[in-house]
């Protein structure tokens, strides 16, 4: 516990000090949530404000916890500690575990940030929520982020390709979990993906307690969101065993 | 329990595989331990001698436990290095020669606080020992700067100090004096030796002769993934006591005359160094003196100049096991 706290803390102090970090946390969600605005808002429909403003939250929430917990690893590749922290008796998935933690507060920050650019400088604020829905579900949504970043985490120090590729999947998420539109406009074969994902059924929660027309299923929607954690956060202990047993036999933890 | 080898390894070999090629894939298995056998006892400070790619950084990630090895076996105060990992890795401490490994934008009290913590060291130990550390280590006073603001031997005294955190039984050092100036190369080499004496098992690797010959207790030579040679820096120089060494400087040492010398009755080894426009050639053989007398002859045609006759040092040891004619 103490190392994991230890790693949030060295997380957290590394990430002040990086300004590529200020462009997650702070830039990319505001852009995004900008954006949005413009394009959703000018419709009549509360509803599109609540995709334009939460949207781009979500955006910067998931940005910060996904890119910044994988690039994290890299970085440390590229540092050569990610060697030393190897070495140590604590497991991998235990530093990762308070790593994370810490990019998901930071993209908790981001999330505030959108919100707050929304209503000072376009006037606009959420519709009336459904305020206890709302909260659990927006608690639910970050719990799932985390989960996602750590079950995703582990291929960062498996291949140096692996943030090649992070990017892209960075933007699918915002497709497959509908960030910024319902996920029922997808094709059915798309949504039987998105179904997989614990960040869909609580961002359709938290769309549901703005008001949504997606129904009012929260029940379910959350027992299936925690089933789907619980499930991403086994794999992604036993994938961080798997690449640090494959990262012992290939030896690419050293190579930047 | 009394062990009676701090390290032992029984025809450890390691291969790295990569594919080659994008349309037409093909697997390519690079050996890079071939079987090393080796035992250090405990509190003996061993050396591992060996040109670049001989072998050395794997040895020594296979015995920290970084790297499986693909056959063989290896302990490490008793504990296999393949499955009692989180045993073995709180005996142990490791450092890696160079800049890297370190969280240089943040100061070096917060990378201790750090590794303090992973290693698992009570909070009330490690308040006490991080200070020890950085006052045995000539860092007190620089502790709350950021890393980045070090100079090489600092960093290198901070890797030192990472390495001691959890007071290792077994210390690994791999070419820990590398980059650094040769004050800074003969204080890091002193605070070595000096954790033999309070009774540490240290394992070094280095290209160094003359530093394996200062502070090792025994020295195995390795190239190309075997050891070649081993005994104690004295033993290993009394390989080559029937030998001497010629020295000469030349002018554009065609290859076929560097065969030449090879092939010379009593030639063991022939070594061309470039030195900008001319070559030192370095050649280990029995009959120093008869081979000075023939120069004339084996080199017509070449200028060559500054014979010397010298006995042979660790080094030529060296040259000698690694070298082939």
């Amino acid at each position: 516990m103490r190392a994991a706290l230890r790693a949030a803390e060295m997380q957290l102090k590394l990430q002040v000090i990086n300004p590529f970090a200020y462009l997650g946390v702070a830039i990319y969600p505001l852009i995004m949530t900008v954006l949005a605005l413009f394009l959703l808002a000018p419709s009549s429909q509360p509803g599109r404000i609540a995709y334009a403003i939460l949207g781009g939250g979500l955006t910067g929430l998931w940005g910060t916890t996904y890119v910044d917990a994988g690039n994290g690893l890299n970085t440390e590749r590229w540092m050569g500690t990610l060697e030393q922290l190897m070495g140590c008796p604590t497991p991998l998935s235990v530093i990762m575990l308070g790593k994370v933690a810490t990019n998901v507060l930071l993209g908790v920050g981001a999330f505030g940030l959108s919100i707050g650019v929304a209503f000072i400088g376009f006037h606009r604020v959420l519709p009336p929520v459904d305020g206890g829905p709302f909260a659990v579900s927006f608690l639910l949504t970050i719990v799932a982020f985390f989960a996602v970043g750590m079950a995703l985490a582990p291929i960062f120090p498996l291949a140096r390709w692996s943030f090649t590729i992070a990017n892209g999947a960075e933007a699918l998420i915002y497709i497959l979990c509908g960030f910024m539109f319902p996920t029922t406009g997808l094709p059915s074969w798309v949504q039987a993906i998105s179904s997989l994902l614990p960040p869909t059924w609580t961002i359709r929660a938290l769309y549901a307690a703005t008001g949504q027309p997606v129904g009012r299923d929260y029940g379910q929607w959350w027992l299936t969101a925690t089933l789907l954690i619980v499930v991403y956060v086994a794999i992604a202990f036993a994938f961080f065993r798997f690449a640090e047993a494959r990262a012992r036999v290939s030896g690419q933890l050293a190579r930047a | 329990m009394a062990i009676d080898a701090a390290i032992e390894t029984h025809g450890l070999k390691k291969t790295y595989r990569s594919v080659r090629g994008f349309l037409r894939r093909a697997r390519v298995d690079n050996s890079a331990l071939a079987g090393i056998d080796l035992e250090v006892a405990p509190g003996e400070l061993f050396g591992v001698l060996g040109p670049n790619g001989a072998g050395k950084t794997t040895t020594v990630k296979i015995l920290t436990t970084l790297l499986i090895p693909t056959s063989g076996s290896a302990r490490v105060l008793g504990h296999d290095v393949v499955h009692d990992v989180n045993t073995l890795r709180r005996r142990i401490g490791f450092v890696f020669g160079g800049e890297r490994g370190l969280y240089t934008r943040l100061n070096g009290y917060d990378n201790l606080r750090y590794f303090a913590d992973l290693y698992r060291i009570p909070p009330d130990v490690s308040r006490r020992r991080i200070p020890e550390l950085l006052e045995r280590l000539d860092l007190k006073g620089r502790e709350r700067d950021r890393v980045e603001t070090y100079s090489r031997g600092m960093k290198q005294r901070l890797h030192l100090a990472r390495g001691l955190l959890n007071d290792p039984e077994v210390l690994f050092l791999d070419e820990p004096t590398i980059g650094l100036d040769p004050v800074g190369a003969r204080e890091l080499r002193v605070l070595v030796r000096g954790l033999v004496e309070a009774g540490k098992t240290v394992f070094l690797t280095t290209h160094y002769m003359f530093e394996a010959d200062e502070i090792c207790d025994r020295i195995a030579v390795i190239n190309k993934g075997v050891i070649v040679a081993e005994g104690t820096p004295a033993s290993l120089k009394q390989g080559v006591a029937d030998v001497g060494v010629v020295e000469f400087e030349v002018e554009g040492m065609p290859d076929a005359r560097v065969e030449s010398l090879r092939a010379l009755d009593g030639v063991t080894s022939v070594v061309v160094t470039d030195r900008e426009l001319t070559q030192v050639v370095t050649m280990h053989c029995t009959r120093p003196g008869e081979l000075v007398s023939q120069l004339s002859q084996l080199l017509e045609g070449l200028r060559f100049r500054e014979v010397a006759v010298r006995e042979a040092t660790l080094e030529d040891a060296y040259v000698r096991l690694v070298t082939s004619r």
